[in-house]
C-alpha cells in the first residue's frame, strides 16, 4: 500500500540515488521505507574530516508535513547533539518545511557538524569547550572521529 | 820533462821494490815521441801505436805494482795496529788514572791531598810528553810507508779524539766535583765546627792545594786543546790528500780507458791496413797513396785528432803529476810529524817502562784506592747528609703532623664531648625505648596471664564492692537497729515520764478528790446553811413586821450580805468544784490517755519485743555476716598473699620474657643469617635445580633422542624387514618381471609388427587428416563469409531500428517534458501537480499540501517560510 509519505520517500530515495550530495549516503532499511539508515562523512578541512557517522531516520505517515526523527548511532561530541544521539536542529523541529527532503536534512546535519550553535547547547561540555577551549574541543572531536572508524 | 822525472825518482827513493826496467823504458820513450811527430807514414803511426800500447802496459804494470805495494803496506801495518792498541790501552789507563786523580783532588782529606798534589803536578807534563812521544813514535814507525803513516795518523787522530773526549769528560767530572765540593764544603764546615782549629788549618791548606791543582788542570786543558786543534788540522790535511789521491786514481782510470779505446782504434786501423796492404807490403805506401788517398787523409785526420787528444792527455798528466808531487811533499811533511809523534810515544813508552813510571803507577793505583775510599766516604757522608735532611724533614713533618694531630685531637675532643652527650642522649633514649620495649614485651609476652590477672584483679573490686554494698546494707540495718534501740530507750523514757506524770496526776487527782470531798462537804454545809437561812428568812418574814422587819431586814440584809459573802466564797468553792470537775474530766482524760498510753506502752512493748527479737535476729545475722566478713577478709588476705606471691612470679616471668625476647632476637638474627643462608642455598638450589632441569631436560632430550633413535632403529629394522620382504617380493616380482619381460619381448615383437601396421594406418590417417584439414579450411572460409553477411545484416537492422525509433530530438524533447513535469509537480509532496498559489510570495503548491499547511498554527510558505493567511491562497490553472 502506497501512501503519500511512502511515495514521497521513494521519490527522495530516487533523488538521493541519482544526485547524491558530497559526503552523504542514505538508504531505507530492509523492507521498510519508513526507517532509513544514513552515513555522513566529516566535512573536509575540518576536525571532522575523515569521520564516518551513522544515523537513523524514522519517518511518520505525516511526512513531509512533519519532520523525521533523526538520531546519531555513532558516539558524538557536538554542542547540539545529545548524549543519546538526538539532534537539536531547528529544521528538524519548528523550522521544518515540507520541501525538505532526506538529502536536504542530511546536508544540513553535515553542515551543523562544523557550524554548531552553542546558544542552544545539547552537550554542555562540548558547548563550553567550543566557546572557551577550541583546541581541546578539536582534540575531542578528532578522538570521536578516530572512534568512528571502528 | 822535469815534472815527470821527479816523481819517478821519488818513487824509486821511497819504494824498496823498484819498478821494472820495462816500465823505465816506457817512461823514457815519451821523450822521443814528439820528434817523430812530422812523419805521417803509417809506419810511424804504427810505431806510435806500439809505443802507446807499451805505455799503457807499463802503466798497468805500474798500477799492479802499486796495488801490491799497498797490500804489503797493509800487512806491515797489522803489527803496528797491535802496538797502537797497546798504546791506546796505556793511554786509557793513564786517562783513568788522571780522572781518578782529579776525583781524588776534589776530595777534602788533607793527608792524601798533598800526595795527590805532588802527583798531579807531575801529571800534566807527563801527559804532554807522552802525547808528543806518541806522535813522534807514530811518525818514526810510519816513516817506512806512506799509507801506514796515514793510518797511524788516523789512529793518532782517533786516539787524540778519544783523549780529548776523555779530557772533556775529565773536565766535566772535575767541574761536577768542584760543584760537589762547593756544596759539600759548607756541610763539611758545619760538621767540622765542633772539631779543632787544626782541621780548619788543614782545610785551608787543602783549599790552596786544590786551587793550585786546578790551575795545573787548566794548563793541561789548554795544552790538550791546542794539541786537539793541531790534530784536527792534520786530520783535515790528510782528508784533503786522500781526496786528491782518489781523484787522481779516477783520472788515471779514465786515461787507461782512453788508451784502451786508442788501442781499439789502432787495432781497427791495423786491420784495415792489413786488409788494404795484403801481401804486398813493401809497395804498400805508393799503392795506398794512389788508391786510397782519401782513406789516408781520413786516417791522417784521425791521427791528428788522436795526437791532439794525446797532447791534451799529456798536459793533463803533467798537471796531475805536479799535483801528485805536491801531495807527496805534504805527505812527507806529515810523515815527518808522524815520526816525531812516534818518537814521542816511544819516549813515553820508555818512561812508562822506567822505574819512576812504575812507582808512579803504583802511586796512582794507591791514589786510586785512596780516591775510591774517599769516594766511599763522600758517598757515606752524602748518604748521612741525605738521611739527616730526611730526618729533619721527617721531624718537621712529624711536628706538623703533631700540630695537626693536636688540632684534630682538640676537634675530636670537642666532637667526643658532643658525641658523649649524644651517646648519653642515645642511652637515655635507649633506656626509654628499653622500658617501652619491656612494657610492650610484658604486654605482648604474657598478655594472657595479664588478662587473667586483670580479670582476677578486676573481679576483686567487684566482689569487694558487692561485699561493701552488703556491709553497707548490714550497717544500714545495724543503724536501723540502733535507731530502734534509741526509739525504745526514748519510748521507755517517755514511759517513765508518763508513769511519773501519772503518779503526779494520781497524786493531784487524789488531792483533787480530797478537795472535791471538802468542797462537797462545804456544798452540803452551804446547802444546809441555805436551807436554814431560808428557814430563818421565813421566820424573819413571819416575825418581822415593819420596824422590826426593817431592822430584821437590815439584819437580814447584813446577813444576806454576809451570806453573799459566804456565797461568794462558796462560789469560789463552786469554781473549785468546776475545777475539780475539770480535774475529774482531765483525770478521765488522763486516765483515758493513760489507758491509751498503757495500750501504747503495751504496743511499744510488743514492738520492743519485736524489735528485740529483730535485734537479736539482726545481731545473729550481723554476727554471721561478721563471720562472713572475717572469712572474706581472710580470703582477701589470702588472695593478697597469693597476689604478692604472683607478683615475684610475674617478675620472674617478665625476666623470662625478656630472656626469651633476647633469645628471640638471637633466634631472629640467626633466622636472618639462616634466611640469608637459606637464600643463598635457595639460589644454589635454584641454580642446582636449573642445572638439574637442564640436566633433566638434556636427559629427557637424550632419552627422547635415544627413543627417537630407537624408533628410528625400529623403523630402520622395520624398514629393513620391509626391505627384506620387498627384496623378496622384488626378487619374486623380478622373476615375474623377467617372465613378463620374456612375454613382453614376445609381445613386443607382436607389437612391432602391429606398430608397423599402425604406421601404415597412421600414414593413411595422415592422408585422411590432410583431406579433413582441407575441408575445415573450406568450412572456415564459409563461416567467415557468413559472419560478414551477418554483420552487414546487423548494420542493416540497426539502420532500420534507428529509422524506426526516430531521431535524438525526440529523446531530448522527452527529457524536457519530464523536467517540465517535474517543475509542475508540487515541491512539498512531489506527487501532485501545482494547483494553488500563495499570493504573498507567489510560490506554487498543490491544494492538499496548502490545505494541510493552513490547518497548522504557523502558516508559512514551505519554500520561503513567509507567513500567509487563508485569503492569500488562490487557485491557478496551468
Amino acid at each position: 500500500m502506497t501512501t503519500p509519505a511512502k511515495k514521497r520517500l521513494m521519490w527522495d530515495f530516487k533523488r538521493l540515488q541519482k544526485d547524491p550530495p558530497v559526503g552523504i549516503s542514505g538508504a531505507p532499511q530492509d523492507n521498510n521505507i519508513m526507517h532509513w539508515n544514513a552515513l555522513i562523512f566529516g566535512p573536509e578541512d575540518t576536525p571532522w574530516d575523515g569521520g564516518t557517522f551513522k544515523l537513523t531516520l524514522h519517518f511518520t505517515e505525516d511526512y513531509p508535513n512533519k519532520p523525521p526523527i533523526v538520531r546519531f548511532v555513532s558516539r558524538m561530541f557536538h554542542p547540539n547533539i545529545y548524549a543519546d544521539g538526538s539532534i537539536c536542529l531547528d529544521i528538524l523541529q519548528n523550522q521544518w518545511s515540507p520541501i525538505y527532503d532526506v538529502a536536504a536534512v542530511l546536508t544540513s546535519i553535515q553542515s551543523l557538524l562544523c557550524d554548531p550553535n552553542p546558544d542552544s547547547p545539547a552537550n554542555a561540555e562540548a558547548a563550553r569547550l567550543f566557546s572557551e577551549n577550541k583546541r581541546e574541543y578539536n582534540r575531542k572531536v578528532i578522538e570521536i572521529v578516530e572512534q568512528s572508524y571502528v | 820533462m822535469a815534472s815527470t822525472g821527479e816523481p819517478d825518482r821519488k818513487r824509486r827513493h821511497f819504494s824498496s821494490i823498484s819498478p821494472s826496467e820495462a816500465a823505465a823504458a816506457v817512461k823514457k820513450q815519451p821523450f822521443f815521441w814528439p820528434s817523430s811527430e812530422d812523419k805521417l807514414d803509417t809506419a810511424v803511426l804504427q810505431f806510435q801505436n806500439l809505443k802507446l800500447s807499451q805505455k799503457l802496459e807499463a802503466q798497468q804494470v805500474e798500477c799492479s805494482i802499486l796495488e801490491d805495494k799497498l797490500s804489503q803496506i797493509k800487512e806491515k801495518q797489522l803489527p803496528y795496529n797491535s802496538s797502537l792498541k797497546t798504546v791506546h790501552k796505556s793511554w786509557e789507563k793513564l786517562t783513568a788514572s788522571v780522572e781518578s786523580c782529579s776525583v781524588r783532588v776534589s776530595d777534602s782529606s788533607s793527608g792524601a791531598h798533598r800526595f795527590v798534589n805532588k802527583e798531579d803536578g807531575s801529571s800534566p807534563a807527563v801527559k804532554n810528553d807522552f802525547i808528543n812521544r806518541l806522535l813522534e813514535t807514530g811518525a818514526t814507525e810510519s816513516s817506512s810507508s806512506n799509507i801506514c803513516s796515514n793510518q797511524m795518523e788516523e789512529n793518532g787522530v782517533n786516539t787524540s779524539s778519544q783523549m780529548t773526549q776523555t779530557l772533556y769528560n775529565l773536565v766535566a767530572a772535575t767541574e761536577d766535583l768542584r760543584c760537589l765540593k762547593d756544596e759539600l764544603y759548607p756541610t763539611v764546615l758545619r760538621t767540622n765546627l765542633g772539631k779543632d782549629l787544626c782541621g780548619q788549618l788543614a782545610l785551608s791548606e787543602l783549599e790552596s792545594e786544590i786551587k793550585s791543582f786546578r790551575g795545573d788542570l787548566d794548563d793541561v786543558l789548554v795544552k790538550f786543546k791546542s794539541l786537539s786543534r793541531e790534530l784536527q788540522s792534520h786530520r783535515d790535511a790528510d782528508a784533503k790528500v786522500r781526496v786528491d789521491l782518489k781523484r787522481i786514481r779516477g783520472e788515471l782510470e779514465d786515461e787507461v780507458v782512453e788508451l784502451q779505446q786508442c788501442n781499439g782504434d789502432l787495432s781497427a786501423l791495423r786491420a784495415e791496413r792489413d786488409a788494404t796492404a795484403g801481401a804486398f807490403f813493401p809497395v804498400l805506401s805508393l799503392g795506398n797513396k794512389l788508391a786510397t788517398s782519401d782513406r789516408e787523409r781520413d786516417k791522417q785526420r784521425d791521427l791528428q785528432d788522436m795526437e791532439t787528444v794525446l797532447k791534451e792527455l799529456t798536459v793533463l798528466a803533467s798537471g796531475r803529476l805536479q799535483q801528485l808531487k805536491n801531495l807527496h811533499e805534504e805527505r812527507t811533511k806529515m810523515l815527518g810529524k808522524m815520526s816525531n809523534l812516534q818518537n814521542k810515544s816511544k819516549s813515553v813508552r820508555c818512561i812508562s817502562s822506567s822505574q819512576a813510571c812504575l812507582s808512579l803507577k803504583d802511586q796512582l793505583e794507591k791514589s786510586k784506592e785512596a780516591v775510591f775510599q774517599y769516594m766511599a766516604l763522600l758517598e757515606k757522608l752524602q748518604v748521612e747528609k741525605d738521611s739527616i735532611v730526611w730526618k729533619e724533614r721527617e721531624i718537621n713533618i712529624k711536628n706538623e703532623l703533631g700540630d695537626v694531630s693536636r688540632k684534630t685531637s682538640a676537634v675530636t675532643d670537642s666532637r667526643m664531648a658532643s658525641l658523649d652527650s649524644e651517646i648519653q642522649k642515645q642511652l637515655d633514649e635507649k633506656m626509654r625505648i628499653k622500658t617501652r620495649l619491656g612494657n610492650i614485651s610484658r604486654e605482648r609476652g604474657r598478655k594472657e596471664i595479664f588478662a587473667d590477672m586483670k580479670a582476677l584483679i578486676s573481679s576483686f573490686p567487684e566482689e569487694m564492692s558487692s561485699m561493701r554494698s552488703q556491709l553497707n546494707n548490714y550497717k544500714e540495718t545495724a543503724g536501723g537497729i540502733h535507731s530502734l534501740r534509741a526509739d525504745v530507750q526514748s519510748l521507755s523514757g517517755v514511759l517513765c515520764r508518763k508513769t511519773k506524770e501519772y503518779e503526779a496526776l494520781q497524786l493531784r487527782s487524789a488531792d483533787y478528790a480530797s478537795q472535791l470531798g471538802d468542797l462537797n462537804a462545804t456544798v452540803c454545809d452551804l446547802k444546809n446553811s441555805h436551807e436554814e437561812l431560808k428557814l430563818f428568812l421565813d421566820m424573819y418574814k413571819r416575825e418581822s413586821t415593819d420596824a422590826r422587819d426593817i431592822a430584821e431586814a437590815k439584819e437580814q440584809e447584813y446577813r444576806a450580805w454576809a451570806h453573799v459573802q459566804s456565797l461568794k466564797s462558796s462560789l469560789d468553792e463552786q469554781n473549785l468544784e468546776l475545777r475539780v470537775k475539770a480535774a475529774n474530766e482531765a483525770e478521765a482524760v488522763s486516765q483515758q490517755m493513760l489507758a491509751a498510753a498503757e495500750a501504747e506502752i503495751a504496743d511499744l512493748r510488743q514492738k520492743m519485743d519485736d524489735c528485740k527479737r529483730d535485734v537479736a535476729k539482726h545481731s545473729d545475722i550481723l554476727k554471721s555476716k561478721h563471720e562472713e566478713h572475717g572469712t572474706y577478709l581472710s580470703e582477701i588476705q589470702t588472695i593478697g598473699s597469693a597476689y604478692e606471691d604472683i607478683v615475684p612470679q610475674n617478675q620472674q616471668l617478665l625476666l623470662q620474657v625478656t630472656e626469651r625476647d633476647d633469645y628471640n632476637i638471637k633466634l631472629f638474627l640467626e633466622g636472618i643469617t639462616s634466611r640469608q643462608m637459606q637464600d643463598t642455598l635457595l639460589i644454589d638450589k635454584y641454580i642446582m635445580d636449573k642445572d638439574i632441569q637442564q640436566g633433566s631436560a638434556y636427559a629427557s632430550f637424550l632419552s627422547k633422542k635415544s627413543s627417537r633413535i630407537e624408533d628410528q632403529l625400529r623403523f630402520c629394522t622395520d624398514q629393513f624387514q620391509k626391505l627384506a620382504e620387498d627384496k623378496y617380493q622384488k626378487s619374486v616380482s623380478l622373476e615375474n618381471l623377467q617372465k613378463k619381460r620374456a612375454d613382453i619381448g614376445n609381445g613386443l615383437e607382436q607389437a612391432r609388427s602391429r606398430l608397423e601396421e599402425s604406421h601404415s594406418k597412421v600414414e593413411q590417417s595422415r592422408l585422411d587428416y590432410g583431406a579433413l584439414e582441407l575441408e575445415l579450411e573450406i568450412e572456415r572460409f564459409n563461416r567467415r563469409r557468413i559472419e560478414e553477411e551477418m554483420e552487414i545484416a546487423k548494420k542493416k537492422v540497426s539502420r532500420l531500428r534507428s529509422l524506426i525509433e526516430g531521431s535524438s530530438a525526440i529523446q531530448k524533447l522527452r527529457q524536457e517534458l519530464s523536467e517540465f513535469k517535474e517543475i509542475l509537480k508540487c515541491k512539498a509532496c512531489n506527487d501532485r501537480p501545482k494547483e494553488v498559489v500563495i499570493t504573498k510570495c507567489y510560490h506554487l503548491f498543490c491544494n492538499p499540501c496548502v490545505q494541510k499547511l493552513t490547518g497548522t498554527r504557523q502558516k508559512k510558505c514551505p519554500t520561503c517560510s513567509a507567513s500567509f493567511g487563508p485569503n492569500d491562497i488562490k487557485p491557478i490553472y496551468i
